[in-house]
């Protein structure tokens, strides 16, 4: 009626590139690679059927991961029950001029490993930062929190990364870059 | 964006700005501010090195993750199935009821007006027969009814004298074609309003029927053949009953033709269903 099989093509066209960058952060949010499938593909579903209120020649990829987020959170809150922890705002303070040494060379698994000890909001914030490379602004809207948050979770995040990276290499006997 | 000046060697109040350095999060100032920092600071220094191989090394990681592929088939499919759903959204669906409202009210409003237009068409047709029929009404009650002529009736040879040779033939006609039990009474010709009319007049006990005939006189019945019309052996009647009296008229060519009687519809409809073919032919050989 609304010319179904052109909005069907301009869906896919938009929207279908950026599974593998949807895919990769579902599967490292949630940890599990099936689970993972099914939300994301949940996540283009709902996209598909809400595809009239998205604008062309907006940010898909970003509308996507706000859509992706949507279906992990409720997800989560499904299975799992899990409450939100509360963060202070102030991100200052909680910045310490002392870093956790961090090797020289991080092998994958290693990397990998640490991610998945973050705490899942700070998880989510890093993978949409440092991986997806979203602005501030961007994640604030996929996420619904506050960018001043953003930036808050992200620096907590990586220095949370940085700990568990420096672990792992002393755990190996391997001496880290002080910084 | 943060905008924030630096005093030198400040590393703890620019630690916390590192971050949005390396996301290109910081405003011009700010980032110039951090740059002159940081060619002065080994540990800063170092610090965003730490940042950048993590982030650097966090990017390699992850990408590699890529999704089955039978995933992009898998949701492929699922999109396809869900065409049973509905794709409308509720401005979609709020556009689809407004036009199935707008076209409902259009398509009444059309049936309204063709049904008003066949409404007026057909009282305008029934108008146009009746005021056609009034016209051999008002010489059957002017003669029949008010000056009684029913009560005197004719001879054969009396009708045949007023009538003359033109319609005198028509008093067999009428023997022929009217039930056996139907006299008739008189057979002449009179004026009524300026008008000239052959005139016979047929009774059986208390029922009264006119036989009236007259020439045309810009008179037409409506061609429309909706409201009470008859048709018999060719030839289209219209009745209706004015003013107490069952009336069907039919035109030929000059002659307008009209059965009036006192009697009920069925009754009227049949006896002059059953006279107007011949009364046709009869009044056509006249015409020819």
């Amino acid at each position: 009626m609304f010319g179904r099989a052109a909005r069907e093509e301009d869906f896919e066209v938009a929207a279908m590139p950026h599974l593998n960058d949807l895919f990769r952060t579902a599967y490292r949010v949630i940890g599990d690679r099936s689970a993972a499938e099914d939300l994301v593909q949940e996540a283009y579903l709902q996209a598909w059927k809400s595809f009239h209120r998205f604008e062309m020649g907006t940010n898909c990829r970003a509308w996507l991961f706000k859509i992706l987020f949507h279906v992990i959170h409720h997800h989560r809150r499904k299975w799992f029950n899990l409450a939100l922890f509360k963060e202070g705002d102030e991100f200052l303070e909680e910045v310490l001029v002392y870093e956790e040494p961090v090797p020289q060379h991080l092998r994958d698994e290693e990397v990998l490993a640490a991610v998945g000890k973050l705490p899942q909001q700070y998880r989510e914030v890093v993978l949409l930062a440092d991986v997806e490379e979203l602005a501030y602004k961007e994640i604030a809207a996929v996420l619904g929190i506050p960018v001043g948050t953003v930036m808050s979770r992200l620096s907590r995040g990586r220095k949370i990364l940085r700990k568990e990276l420096s672990d792992f290499a002393a755990s190996y006997g391997i001496k880290s870059v002080q910084a | 964006m943060n905008v924030i000046n630096f005093e030198p060697s400040e590393c703890k109040k620019l630690r916390p700005y590192l971050d949005s350095y390396v996301n290109n999060e910081l405003l011009v100032e700010t980032n110039h501010a951090v740059l002159k920092h940081l060619q002065e600071c080994g540990d800063c220094l170092l610090a965003l090195d730490s940042r950048l191989r993590v982030k650097g090394a966090l990017q390699v990681a992850v990408c590699k993750d890529v999704a089955p592929s039978e995933l992009q088939y898998r949701i492929q499919r699922e999109l396809r199935k869900s065409k049973a759903a509905p794709f409308l959204g509720w401005r979609n669906w709020m556009l689809v009821v407004a036009v199935a409202v707008i076209v409902m009210i259009g398509s009444w409003g059309l049936f309204t007006a063709i049904q008003n237009n066949k409404v007026a068409a057909s009282e305008s047709a029934k108008r146009q027969n009746a005021r056609v029929l009034h016209v051999g009404l008002g010489d059957h009650v002017h003669c029949a009814v008010e000056r009684k002529f029913a009560d005197e009736p004719f001879t054969e040879a009396e009708m045949s004298a007023k009538l003359g040779s033109e319609f005198s033939g028509l008093v067999q006609l009428l023997k022929d074609h009217v039930p056996g039990d139907y006299q008739v009474v008189t057979g002449h010709r009179c004026t009524f309003q300026q008008r000239e009319f052959v005139h016979f007049i047929l009774r059986h006990q208390e029922k009264m029927m006119s036989l009236v005939l007259t020439q045309k006189n810009g008179e037409a019945f409506s061609t429309a053949t909706i409201g009470d019309v008859l048709q018999a052996s060719g030839v289209t009647l219209h009745t209706g009953r004015l003013e107490n009296y069952e009336v069907a008229g039919f035109a030929t060519g000059d002659y307008l033709a009209f059965v009036v009687s006192n009697l009920d519809k069925s009754e009227s409809d049949k006896i002059a269903a059953d006279l107007a073919p011949a009364l046709r032919q009869y009044l056509a050989q006249r015409e020819s």
